[in-house]
């Protein structure tokens, strides 16, 4: 996993995260595991983004969390998208479209 | 959840850590095992998935910190925790932080205290309102030597008050005087000065009792009303509330009193007058009328207008006035005498801000030098941590988490610095106020104010910034891994280190070159000021001023009986050898000057020259000690004005009569018509203020033949001058009761009081550049022995090869030398560039004297030499056998 992907893509690590809670809560490895899924292998999220990513995202209020049991059977934390969370989803999503629009055109032209 | 979800995060972050920690760790924690059920779902023994899923983490201490770093209060947070880590860091090594903090506190403490005095004295507002549109203006009909202040004739003043388009206001004062007032208790010389009535409401001062004058009140004949400063009021008239409305008497006149001014009042002038009585000018005055005469004028300028418009509106009404000249009067000159006019803060301090700027620029260099020594001291101590780096490091800590951590511990030491340097600064000040010279102005009110502490607080936190970039510097660099592998810190780390101790040294040098070379003109030039021969013999010399009372005495024909009867009584007083009287004695102002020729010679190219007139009485020369060149002094017979005799000084003789004897010549003063004098004498030159003025051509008159109205009353004691005061002047007392003697000091003290500027200037920079030379050889030794240090190794090694103590000495003091050597080069570059700003602070030194640039940079190089020497002596003492074993 390269630094520089990283980078590029801090902004849209927040738009991940919040896509993949959409359905419903998660623990932390489950966003990661889902992240890697719906990108297609694209993005794998390491646990010194994706912790400090999470925490960020709790203290802004988009997501709550508490302490659940996971699969197999071992006390995890699970996370969830609050009312500002979906908002925050809704916004970002048609953001992102935005940006993927004008990117598109400008790779079009010329 | 809450509706102010950050604020419950930053509350609970804050006050709840331990539970959100003991989450955090739990959580990543709980990751870590997922994974690893995952790997050993996939067929890896624990012990590997265990390790793979580690690695694949990434460290939880990492995670855990990075998480740390994006919450919400954490910079405070780490603010906090960085700040308590540095005061127990600082707690524990007490050595290093008690040298830091001296240092820095002697620093910021001279900082301090030469900045609250610029402050108060350059950069606060004078106490009037709006003081920025207040104008001084001046002018001068001819340029009179020794008198500094220009004054305008009374006619033009009042066409510009008529005439002018952009003053609101032009208020006038008249030269200081004496009065004489008597009446409940003491008879007492007071300084009184003659003002307009609109001066007072134009500087927007009112009295704090009573009333100021009214319009009209300054005309001639207007009713007798005087002000009173409250410095007066409170100390001849007990603060009497009731004043205002009495009677004093003033020359024996009645004046009645209608104010006092506030306690706060300060006049627009370097001295304040003690009463304030109505200038009174007549209204039209012509340069015809009798009544003319010379004014200081203040000006408060329109809200436009400009300092360049004021002046030029200024020359077009003296050269339309310039008509009403009468038919004598040199016309060409009065249009071109020129008009100065600039704000009243340039005149007031315009004088005393190049030296008070010189000063804070020389303790900022102080400052300089003591963040060096700290950044040196930082260094040495970073080494001995490079360790401690390596660890925090390794379990986690960026490297930009580290710079912060060691930054905050450097603005910790510099806090510490700070606050013990303010309670210095505030000792500072009171030493500053008791050795500054009078000329530097209001210092009543030098104090530490706001301005004050938030320069100290800016210069805290540069200073902080400054050397603790040195540990971050080291940190930065930090090689890990050999770091952690090796035992001790090894003489190759940093060769980047090595050369910033290098530069460090060498600034040093530098800066305190140029300090010692301030230091040294500006002592050179006290020393040679105080070795000025005055021209007589101050000791055991007591001299006082006796001037008539206005009213009293008009004529010559009554003074004189008055001081021959003075001299006689005060002559026959136990312990007096001898006793004089003249009207400009040494160190005393510059005397009056009249024009003078020399029979049978016309003036050259028509322009009669001018010399210095002084009136003295028989045995004057005797009593000062004045040697004569040749010729005679005046006896008591020499009253007869038909055969008038002069004295003149070695310059008159000089200049009028080149290698000739003028005893016996004739010459003309005065006049017109001048009258003719017999030179019967030639006598030393002596000086008058100020002392650094070269003596100028002079002649001395017999007091007898023409007397003067003020004079000085020199006596010559047999024992300390001092206590003889109050029986001389009860002596004269005794021929008038109503004669007050004042100005009352030796010789002695008027000319320690003469020299006490440049003693001042030499005095704090000699206090500021020895703290300098301190604070370099502190460096020089601290970058010596701690290269010594780093080399015991190597020069054991040497030693047991067989070099000699001598050997190793020239080795290690071999660089030394040189970076000394660099650093005076630098320095002197440094001197010759700034020195220049201190030209006009200087007496009989050119700013770029070579016997001062030598003789500095010599002592400058022993210090640095003597402060290497000490670890390199060490070096050649370590026993090889010693030092081969420490690895």
């Amino acid at each position: 996993m390269a630094g520089s992907q990283m980078n590029l893509l801090q902004g849209t690590l927040d738009l991940l995260i919040l896509k993949s809670l959409a359905l419903g809560e998660m623990h932390g490895l489950g966003i990661s595991r889902r992240i890697e899924q719906i990108t297609k292998g694209t993005f794998q999220v390491k646990p010194g983004s994706l912790f400090p990513a999470l925490h960020r995202m709790e203290e802004a209020g988009w997501l709550s969390a508490a302490w659940g049991e996971s699969e197999n059977h071992r006390r995890a934390k699970y996370y969830r998208l609050t009312k500002a969370g979906r908002r925050q989803l809704g916004a970002e999503t048609e953001q992102w479209a935005r940006i993927s629009m004008g990117i598109a055109s400008a790779l079009e032209t010329s | 959840m809450p509706r102010l979800p950050r604020v419950s995060s930053f509350w609970r972050n804050l006050f709840h850590k331990r539970r959100v920690e003991r989450d955090l760790d739990e959580e990543v924690r709980a990751y870590l095992d997922q994974v690893t059920d995952e790997k050993i779902q996939s067929g890896l023994s624990p012990q590997v998935a265990r390790r793979t899923a580690l690695i694949e983490l990434g460290g939880v201490e990492q995670v855990k910190e990075q998480v740390r770093e994006v919450r919400i209060g954490a910079f405070l947070e780490t603010l906090v925790k960085d700040a308590r880590l540095g005061f127990r860091m600082l707690r524990k090594e007490r050595g290093f932080t008690a040298a830091a903090v001296l240092t820095l506190a002697l620093g910021i403490g001279m900082n301090t205290a030469v900045f609250s005095v610029v402050r108060s004295v350059v950069l606060s507002p004078l106490p009037y309102s709006d003081p920025d549109r207040l104008v001084c203006i001046r002018q001068t009909l001819m340029e009179i030597p020794g008198l500094s202040d220009y004054l305008v004739v009374t006619p033009d003043y009042e066409h510009w008050r008529d005439q002018n388009h952009v003053f609101e206001n032009l208020a006038a004062y008249g030269q200081l005087k004496e009065a004489n007032l008597s009446g409940n208790g003491e008879q007492e010389r007071v300084d009184a000065t003659n003002v307009t009535w609109d001066l007072f409401p134009m500087l927007g001062v009112r009295p704090a009792l009573g009333r100021s004058f009214l319009p009209g009140e300054d005309r001639p004949g207007g009713p007798p009303v005087v002000v009173l400063s409250h410095s007066l009021w409170q100390r001849r008239f007990r603060s009497d509330p009731n004043l205002v409305g009495k009677t004093i008497t003033l020359n024996k006149q009645g004046y009645t009193v209608i104010g006092i001014m506030p306690e706060s009042f300060h006049f627009p002038a370097d001295r304040s007058p003690q009463l304030f009585i109505p200038l009174g000018l007549e209204p039209n005055l012509t340069f015809a009328s009798p009544a003319f005469s010379a004014v200081f004028v203040i000006g408060r300028l329109k809200p436009d207008a400009r300092l360049d418009r004021a002046r030029s509106d200024l020359v077009t009404i003296n050269q339309r006035s310039d008509k009403e000249l009468p038919p004598k009067y040199p016309r060409e000159l009065h249009a071109k005498i020129p008009i100065i006019i600039e704000t009243l803060h340039d005149h007031l301090v315009g004088n005393v801000r190049p030296l008070l700027f010189i000063l804070l620029g020389a303790v900022g260099f102080v400052l300089l030098l003591a963040c060096a020594n700290v950044a040196n001291l930082q260094l040495a101590r970073a080494a001995t941590r490079e360790k401690e780096f390596a660890v925090r490091t390794a379990i986690g800590a960026g490297r930009s988490r580290l710079a912060k951590q060691l930054l905050v511990e450097s603005l910790a030491l510099a806090a510490l610095g700070g606050v013990a340097g303010l309670s210095l600064g505030a000792g500072g000040v009171a030493l500053l106020r008791h050795f500054l010279p009078p000329n530097i102005p209001d210092l009543k009110t030098v104090r530490l104010d706001p301005w004050v502490f938030a320069f100290t607080a800016a210069i805290t936190v540069l200073a902080g910034i400054v050397f603790g970039l040195a540990p971050i510097f080291v940190a930065s660099r930090l090689d890990l891994e050999r770091t952690l592998k090796e035992a001790r810190p090894s003489a190759t780390t940093g060769g980047a280190t090595q050369r910033l101790r290098a530069l460090l040294m060498v600034s040093e040098v530098a800066l305190a070159l140029v300090l010692l070379t301030g230091a040294g003109l500006l002592v050179g030039s006290f020393i040679r000021l105080s070795s000025v021969d005055p021209g007589f013999d101050p000791r055991h010399l007591l001299a006082q001023r006796v001037v008539f009372p206005v009213g009293k005495y008009q004529t010559p024909a009554q003074w004189t009986p008055f001081f021959l009867n003075v001299l006689d009584r005060v002559g026959g007083l136990p312990g007096v050898e001898s006793v004089a009287a003249a009207s400009a004695p040494p160190l005393t102002e510059a005397p009056w000057e009249g024009g003078v020729m020399i029979e049978g010679r016309p003036a050259p190219r028509g322009v009669i020259p001018w010399v210095g007139m002084c009136a003295v009485s028989p045995n004057y020369f005797h009593t000062l000690r004045i040697p004569l060149v040749s010729g005679r002094e005046f006896t008591a017979y020499d009253d007869d004005l038909a055969s008038a005799e002069v004295i003149v000084n070695e310059s008159f003789a000089r200049r009028f009569f080149g290698k000739e004897n003028p005893v016996g010549r004739r010459i003309l003063l005065g006049g017109p018509p001048m009258t003719p004098y017999t030179i019967i004498g030639v006598a030393r030159n002596t000086r008058h203020l100020p002392l650094t003025s070269e003596p100028t051509a002079e002649v001395y008159t017999s007091y007898l033949q023409g007397p003067a109205g003020f004079m000085r009353l020199i006596v010559r004691s047999t024992s300390d001058p001092a206590s003889l005061a109050s029986a001389v002047q009860a002596r004269v007392q005794e021929v008038d009761r109503d004669q007050a003697v004042h100005d009352v000091a030796t010789m002695e003290q008027r000319f320690w009081t003469a020299v006490a500027p440049q003693r001042f200037n030499a005095l704090v920079m000699a206090i500021f550049a020895s703290l300098a030379v301190v604070l370099a050889a502190v460096g020089v030794y601290g970058v010596m022995a701690y290269s010594v240090s780093r080399r015991t190794h190597e020069i054991g090694i040497r030693r047991a090869l067989g070099a000699e103590q001598q050997d190793v000495i020239n080795l290690v003091l071999g660089r030394g030398v040189w970076l000394v050597l660099i650093g005076i080069t630098l320095g002197l570059g440094g001197a010759l560039a700034l020195t220049r700003f201190l030209s006009n602070l200087l007496y009989g030194v050119t700013s770029r004297d070579p016997a001062t640039l030598i003789a500095v940079s010599l002592l400058l190089a022993c210090v640095a030499l003597i402060a290497g020497y000490i670890p390199a002596r060490r070096a050649a003492k370590v026993d090889p056998m010693v030092a081969l074993r420490y690895e």
